[in-house]
C-alpha cells in the first residue's frame, strides 16, 4: 500500500506539470487580452501597457509561466486576473458545488448501471436483455445538455416536482440540496449508466459461465446469492476501474450541465475564467482536477485489494 | 443392495448452429450406497455432460434431457428447479476436474464451506464454522482451524480438491459424482485423493459414480464399471471382469491404454482414431471405424445386450476373445 500511495506521488508531478504547461500555453495562444477587457472602454495605449506590466503580462510567455509554478509550488495559486479575488478562495467555494454534482452523478450512474447490467447479463439473449441494451445504447449517445433540458421541461417547468436551476449546498439544507441535485445528476448519470451496464453485462457474462460458479450451483447455493455476492464481487475490479473512468468523465461534462441549470460550480468558473484570459483561474482548476483524478485512481486501486486476496 | 442413484434412459441433447445433436443416447446406470461405480471413456465420449445432466447443471436454454434420475422416489430430472436447488449439495453432490478453477477465488475456504452448510441447514454461523473444521479435518487437509481463513490460490492443487471433497461431502449427501477428480494431480496426490474418496465413501455410505478416461484409476477404486462410447454405455460389468475378460474391443483398449510400471519405457497406447464428433455418428456400431474386429454386420444398429450380470453392446462378443490386463494393472 505504501509502495502503491508513492508510486502515485511519483506520477502526479509530471502528470502536474504537463497539464498546467499544456493549459498556460492553450491560453496564451487565444485571441483577446485580458489587460484590453481590464482596462475598460475608453482606456487609452498607455493604460492599457500598464495594466499588462503590472500583471506580468508584457513578460515572456516562458518566464509567466515559471512565476505562476514557483508561486504554485509553495501553495499559492495567485488571484484572479478579472475579480482580483484569491484563486484558492474562488475554487473553494465553486467545489463542493460540482462535487456533490458528480457525487449524485455517480451514485445514480452507479446503482443504475449495476442493476441493468446484472439483469441483462442473467437475461443474456432474452428479450428483457435486448431492451436494456437497447435504452443502454440510447443513454450513451444523449447529450447531457439536451437531457438536461428536457428534464427542466418536464419535470421542473412541466410538473414543477423539481427546481429548474441553482443548487443549494447539502450541508446548509440536505433536503433541498438533494431536490436541485436530482436532475442535474440524472443529466450527468444517465451517461454513465449505460457504460457501466454496457461492461458489467459482459464481465457478468463471463463470470456466470465460469467453472467456480458451477461449483456453488452444484452444492446448492440460490441463483441469487450466486449472482448478488460470488458474481458481483468476481465482477468488483473491472467494475471500479470503470467507475473511477466515469469520475474523470463527469468532471468534464460537469462544465455542460451546470451551464444547462444555471449552477455556479468549477464548470462556470473555468468558463468564464477562460474566456477572459484569466489563467491563474484556469491553471488552478486544472491543478485541482488531475489531484481529484490521482486521489479516485489511487483509492481504485486499493479497491482492487480489498477485493482480490490475489492482488494483495 | 437399494439403489442411491438409478439413471434411466438418460439422453442429453444440445441446440447447435447446425441443429440438435445428441450427446448421450439411452444411458442407465445404477449406484448403491456405499458403493463406488466408475464411468470411463475417453475424453469427449460424454461423462461430464452425462453428469451435469444429472446435477441438472447443463444450461438450459441449449440444452435437452429426456429420461430419468431417481434418487430415492424423487426424479431429479423432473424436479422443480427450487427443489432442485436444495437437492444440491444436500443429496447429490458433484466434484471437478480442476481443483484450481473450481473454487471462488475471492472466498475464504472456510466461508465457502460455511455458506454450503447454512445452504440447507439453520444453523449458527459458529456451528456452521465448527462443521467445517470438522469436514476439512476429515478430508485430510493438515491445520484446518487456521486454513479454513485461507484463499485458494494459497493452497496446493491437492489441497484445493481435498476442499471440494469438503464441500460436497458436508451436508452428507447420499449420491457424490466426482468428474475426474484425480485427472490434474500428479500420481502421489492422486492415489491419495482415491483413497479418501473411497475411505469415506465406506465410513458415511456415500454412493460414488466416479467419472475417468484412466481404467487404472478405476481398477484402484471402484466396484463395477461402465464403459462410455460417443454417448452410449458400451459395456457394464464389475471391474474384474472387465478387466480380465473384456468383452466389447473398445474396453479392451482402454485397458491397453492403462499406463503401466513395466511398460514404462515404451510409448503409451492409446487406441486409433477419435471419438466421433456429435454431427457425424456412424449409424450403426458408433464404435466400427475404429474397431480392428469390424465386419459387415457391424454395420447395423448394436443394442446393448443384457446377460449373467453383464451388459455389452457389440453383436460379435460371442465370437471374439479380448486382449484384458492379463500382466495385471498396478494397484
Ligand atoms: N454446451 C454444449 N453444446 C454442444 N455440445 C456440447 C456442449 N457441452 C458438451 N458438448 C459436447 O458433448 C460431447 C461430450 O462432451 P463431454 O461430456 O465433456 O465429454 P467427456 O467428459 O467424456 O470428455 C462433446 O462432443 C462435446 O463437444
Ligand atoms: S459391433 Fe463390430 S465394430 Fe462394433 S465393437 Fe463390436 S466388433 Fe467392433
Ligand atoms: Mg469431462
Amino acid at each position: 500500500m505504501r509502495r502503491l500511495l508513492l508510486e502515485r506521488a511519483v506520477w502526479l508531478v509530471p502528470t502536474l506539470l504537463l497539464a498546467t504547461f499544456g493549459v498556460f500555453w492553450l491560453i496564451h495562444l487565444a485571441p483577446g487580452d485580458p489587460a484590453i477587457t481590464l482596462a475598460g472602454e475608453n482606456a487609452t495605449a498607455r493604460q492599457i501597457a500598464a495594466i499588462r506590466h503590472e500583471l506580468g503580462l508584457d513578460q515572456p510567455f516562458l518566464l509567466q509561466y515559471w512565476h505562476w509554478l514557483t508561486h504554485a509550488w509553495r501553495g499559492n495559486l495567485g488571484t484572479s486576473l478579472n475579480t482580483r479575488e484569491g484563486v484558492a478562495g474562488a475554487i473553494g467555494h465553486a467545489l463542493p458545488v460540482t462535487l456533490q454534482l458528480v457525487l449524485g452523478g455517480l451514485l445514480l450512474a452507479a446503482v443504475l448501471g449495476t442493476i441493468a447490467g446484472i439483469v441483462s447479463a442473467r437475461r443474456a439473449g432474452t428479450s428483457t436483455d435486448a431492451a436494456v441494451s437497447t435504452l443502454a445504447s440510447a443513454g450513451a449517445a444523449i447529450p447531457s445538455f439536451w437531457l438536461g433540458l428536457v428534464l427542466i421541461s418536464m419535470f421542473a417547468l412541466g410538473t414543477h416536482w423539481f427546481p429548474a436551476t441553482g443548487s443549494v449546498a447539502l450541508t446548509s439544507n440536505p433536503g433541498q440540496a438533494l431536490r436541485h441535485l436530482v436532475l442535474p445528476s440524472i443529466a450527468l448519470g444517465v451517461s454513465g449508466a449505460a457504460e457501466i451496464a454496457r461492461q458489467l453485462r459482459a464481465v457478468l457474462i463471463d463470470i456466470l459461465g465460469s467453472d467456480h460458479i458451477r461449483t456453488l450451483r452444484a452444492k446448492g447455493l440460490s441463483e441469487r446469492r450466486i449472482v448478488w455476492l460470488h458474481a458481483l464481487k468476481g465482477a468488483a475490479v473491472p467494475l471500479m476501474t470503470i467507475v473511477g473512468l466515469q469520475v474523470s468523465r463527469f468532471l468534464g461534462a460537469a462544465v455542460v450541465v451546470e451551464a444547462v441549470f444555471g449552477i455556479s460550480g468549477i464548470g462556470s468558473l473555468v468558463v468564464g475564467a477562460a474566456q477572459n484570459h484569466d489563467y491563474p483561474v484556469v491553471e488552478g482548476v486544472v491543478v485541482v482536477m488531475a489531484l481529484i483524478v490521482i486521489v479516485v485512481n489511487f483509492a481504485v486501486d486499493v479497491s482492487y485489494r480489498i477485493f482480490d486476496p490475489r492482488i494483495r | 443392495m437399494a439403489a442411491a442413484l438409478e439413471v434411466r434412459n438418460l439422453s442429453v441433447y444440445f441446440q447447435t448452429p447446425e441443429g440438435e445433436v445428441q450427446a448421450v443416447r439411452d444411458l442407465s446406470l445404477t449406484v448403491a450406497a456405499g458403493e463406488i461405480v466408475g464411468l470411463v471413456g475417453e475424453s469427449g465420449s460424454g461423462k461430464s455432460v452425462t453428469a451435469l445432466a444429472i446435477m441438472g447443471l447443463l444450461p438450459p436454454s441449449v440444452s435437452r434431457t429426456s429420461g430419468s434420475a431417481l434418487l430415492g422416489d424423487r426424479d431429479l430430472l423432473a424436479l422443480a428447479p427450487d427443489r432442485l436447488v436444495k437437492a444440491r449439495g444436500r443429496d447429490i453432490s458433484m466434484i471437478f476436474q480442476e481443483p484450481m478453477t473450481a473454487l471462488d477465488p475471492l472466498f475464504r475456504i472456510g466461508d465457502q464451506i460455511t455458506e454450503t452448510v447454512r445452504a440447507h441447514h439453520r444453523v449458527s454461523r459458529r456451528a456452521a464454522a465448527d462443521r467445517a473444521i470438522r469436514i476439512l479435518t476429515d478430508v485430510g487437509l493438515p491445520d484446518p482451524a487456521a486454513r479454513v481463513r485461507a484463499y485458494p490460490h494459497q493452497l496446493s492443487g491437492g489441497m484445493r480438491q481435498r476442499v471440494m471433497i469438503a464441500i460436497a461431502l458436508v451436508s452428507e449427501p447420499a449420491v457424490l459424482i466426482a468428474d475426474e477428480p484425480t485427472t490434474s494431480l500428479d500420481v502421489t496426490v492422486q492415489a491419495q485423493i482415491l483413497g479418501l474418496l473411497a475411505e469415506l465413501s465406506r465410513a458415511h455410505g456415500t454412493a460414488v459414480v466416479l467419472i475417468t478416461h484412466d481404467l487404472g484409476v478405476v481398477a484402484e477404486t471402484c466396484s463395477r464399471v461402465h464403459t462410455m462410447y460417443a454417448g452410449e454405455i458400451v459395456e457394464e460389468c464389475s471391474v474384474d471382469e472387465a478387466l480380465l475378460a473384456p468383452k466389447h474391443p473398445y474396453t479392451s483398449g482402454l485397458i491397453q491404454a492403462i499406463p503401466r510400471a513395466e511398460k514404462r519405457r515404451q510409448p503409451l497406447y492409446s487406441i486409433p482414431g477419435r471419438v466421433p464428433p456429435l454431427t457425424a455418428m456412424p449409424s450403426g456400431c458408433r464404435f466400427e471405424p475404429r474397431c480392428e474386429h469390424a465386419s459387415e454386420s457391424c454395420r447395423a444398429a448394436q443394442p446393448l445386450e443384457r446377460r449373467d450380470g453383464r451388459a455389452v453392446r457389440c453383436g460379435r462378443h460371442g465370437e471374439l476373445t479380448l486382449p484384458g490386463a492379463a500382466s495385471g494393472v498396478d494397484q
